[in-house]
């Protein structure tokens, strides 16, 4: 039962599915990364918008 | 006058004449090497931290045996075999070491402990620069991993043991403690003795493999650290958090390896000193240290004696040697792929033994060229390293247990 062919056949599923699941960990810390990434991105307009509006009318006057 | 036979006063002598030829040269063998460990320990040639403990109890538990009846012999360090419940509680009560081994060493607690320390020590902020190369990396340092398997079952070793044996090349202390117990419970003690035997030697073994495969002028190569992201607490908590989700979800069986580990990350990101300084200070170096003892006092010549040491030490060094080949490819794959920019030597940081290999594969980049720091690089193929043992360790034992 347990020979060396299917010892092997056994290896090559065993680091398949380690490189799959290491690859996605690898890709959650980039999702993470961008996703967070994002909402401080978005966060900040706003706030920038904000900042430059009082400014405008001054310049005007 | 009662009759005093001098030899029965003093049992450890006694039991190592009426042992036998072989088990009384075992034992002294053994009492030499632990004296051996201890000294090469506090010389820094081997690590210390786990082979002074593990060199002490060596030698002492094969000075201590003694008769524990009129017929056997045994210590009253601890004892591995016992299982039944009325021996148990028993032995709790006498033997000292005992409740450390059943309540911590056997069910992988002080396994866990050690791998939350090392959450704690390692900045997964490094893992942040490049995060597929470094777990490319860490794959490809995974090759002694998964090819000592079929070469273990070629030398007619059982696949759980075989697996467990195998894992001794993700140079992992805590992932190979975990994987034998659950896969090779009869034989863990020898396998976990080997892989921390060799684990010490690798930062005396990996300059060499790196100086023979790699030319100066490629160890030389500057690392391009202008554009290296700066990863937020915030970033290093979601990332640990959700990951350590999804690890479990995949793996319950390797649930408690991969919560300690990302619990040590965030407890590390999140500033709380107190739990800082107790998981990285006292909870890391006293499970470092029992775990030392423990492995040491397991080392007792009847248990110890098994006929697959021998084939052990041969496969646990083959499966180290070829994950640092693997990762040293690895390192070169990197390097050709990135237009000749990557220095090859992070591929041995690939190999999981914090920080021990990064420090390796910078010690010998900054020997071929001063001005060269490959360190944060290096750490994160090191840290994604812990991660896919870690991961390797998991579809073994769900795959065969």
């Amino acid at each position: 039962m347990e020979n060396v062919w299917d010892a092997t056949k056994l290896m090559l599923i065993v680091y398949g599915m380690a490189a799959v699941v290491s690859f996605l960990v690898a890709w959650v810390i980039k999702l993470t990364f961008a996703a967070i990434r994002m909402q401080g991105a978005r966060g900040r307009a706003p706030a920038e918008a904000q900042a430059k509006q009082p400014a405008a009318p001054e310049k005007g006057a | 006058m009662p009759h005093i036979d001098v030899l029965h006063i003093f049992q450890g002598v006694a039991t190592m004449v009426a042992a036998g030829p072989t088990i009384a040269i075992a034992r002294i063998v053994l009492i030499a090497l632990g004296i051996l460990f201890v000294y090469l320990g506090a010389k820094g040639t081997l690590e210390p931290l786990i082979m002074i403990p593990m060199g002490f109890g060596m030698s002492s538990v094969n000075a201590g045996v003694l008769y524990l009846s009129a017929t056997t012999t045994g210590t009253i360090f601890l004892d591995p075999m016992a299982s039944e419940h009325g021996a148990l509680v028993n032995v709790l009560q006498i033997d000292f070491l005992q409740p450390i081994y059943t309540f911590m060493f056997s069910n992988g607690l002080i396994a866990c402990l050690v791998f939350m320390g090392i959450g704690v020590i390692s900045d997964i902020g490094y893992v942040l620069i490049a995060p597929f190369r470094s777990m490319f990396i860490a794959v490809c340092a995974e090759l002694g991993t998964v090819a000592t398997f079929p070469i273990a079952v070629a030398f007619g070793i059982p696949y759980k043991q075989a697996a467990s044996i195998a894992m001794i090349g993700g140079a992992d202390g805590p992932m190979v403690l975990y994987t034998s117990l659950i896969l090779a419970k009869d034989i863990f003690v020898p396998i976990t003795i080997v892989a921390y035997l060799y684990l010490s030697l690798t930062y005396a073994g990996y300059p060499y493999l790196i100086k023979l495969l790699i030319p100066k002028e490629l160890r030389a190569i500057k690392m391009d650290s202008r554009s290296n992201p700066k990863a937020t607490k915030a970033e290093k908590m979601t990332f640990a958090v959700v990951t350590s989700v999804l690890l479990c979800l995949l793996f319950p069986v390797a649930a408690p390896l991969f919560m300690s580990f990302f619990l040590g990350i965030v407890i590390r990101e999140s500033g709380v000193t107190q739990f800082i300084d107790f998981i990285g200070g006292p909870v890391l170096y006293g499970s470092t240290f029992f775990l030392g003892l423990l492995l040491g006092v397991l080392c007792e010549a009847g248990t110890i004696l098994h006929p697959k040491v021998l084939m052990l030490l041969v496969l646990g060094m083959l499966s180290l040697l070829i994950s640092g080949i693997g990762g040293i490819i690895g390192g070169y794959i990197v390097y050709w792929t990135s237009g000749r920019t990557f220095n090859p030597v992070i591929g041995l940081a690939g190999v999981s033994c914090v920080p021990t290999t990064a420090k390796v594969a910078q010690k010998e980049a900054r020997d071929a060229n001063k001005l060269v720091m490959i360190l944060p690089w290096a750490m994160g193929a090191s840290i994604c390293g812990v991660i896919t043992s870690a991961i390797i360790a998991a579809v073994y034992v769900t795959l065969l247990r």
